[in-house]
């Protein structure tokens, strides 16, 4: 008799616990939203009003813009990037 | 012995998309935790566009020099061509601002999209309404005509879903 109450215990903890973790988890998928990617952002915005001005730059400003661009991502040490022949 | 196999590049990130990536932006992020063993690249006008961000007084400068220093760590390769590509690319666009594919004045759009087209990337990936409001047919009918390889735009949000 002792036995079965013991058993019966145990499965209701069983019961308890596993009762939490579904609580829990149910908790955190509510908590987990996910954002979207906006049509708008500060970098969409930035990129239309850079695109106006850039319509009009010289193959020069081009290619100076093109070269300090290869000196921030590299550190200025070198090779700059893979040339693609067309 | 065997020459190291070179990664296959898959997707062209536009300037607004690295700008983002830049500011830190939690979907920017998830896009780049999601791709960036892709084989994603930044093409000559998008790392020009940046510099010019990065000099600027606009609110993005910031996040545009981030975007340049970090994007060899975040594995985006920045290309170039080689000169006679570049006369290439300025031809091709003007004649898709010409043909009405792209709106007038969208120079650096139509240089982006034929620079993607050249790199041999099948994806360009940016936010530019003008860009992504593109017939899909006629501009693959138009690369075709260019000789190039055909190029869709997504995006961002196309890959997050």
């Amino acid at each position: 008799m002792l036995h079965m109450r013991a058993n019966a215990h145990k499965l209701s903890m069983h019961l308890i616990e596993n009762q939490t973790t579904m609580s829990d988890t149910k908790e955190s998928i509510t908590h987990a939203v996910v954002v979207p990617y906006p049509d708008k952002t500060t970098g969409s915005e930035a990129a239309a009003s850079v695109r106006k001005q850039a319509n009009n730059w010289s193959d020069d400003k081009r290619a100076k813009l093109f070269e300090q661009g290869m000196q921030i991502i590299y550190g200025g040490s070198g090779p700059a990037t893979a040339k693609v022949r067309s | 012995m065997a020459a190291p196999a070179q990664r296959r590049l898959r997707f062209a990130l536009d300037t607004n998309v690295l700008i983002d990536l830049g500011e830190g932006l939690p979907f920017a992020q998830r896009f780049l935790a999601a791709y960036r063993n892709s084989g994603l690249v930044a093409s000559p006008t998008v790392v020009q566009e940046l510099v010019a961000i990065a000099g600027s007084a606009l609110k993005a400068q910031p996040h545009a020099m981030t975007a340049l220093s970090n994007m060899r760590r975040w594995n985006i390769q920045p290309i170039d061509l080689i000169s006679v590509g570049h006369g290439i690319t300025g031809i091709n666009a003007e004649k898709l601002i010409g043909s009405g594919i792209l709106a007038e004045g969208e120079v650096n759009d139509g240089l982006i999209l034929i620079e993607t087209a050249l790199i041999g990337v099948p994806s360009l990936i940016s936010s530019d309404k003008h860009l992504l409001t593109i017939n899909p047919v006629l501009l693959v009918k138009k690369l075709e005509e260019f000789d190039l390889p055909p190029v869709t735009i997504y995006s961002p949000k196309d890959f997050l879903r």
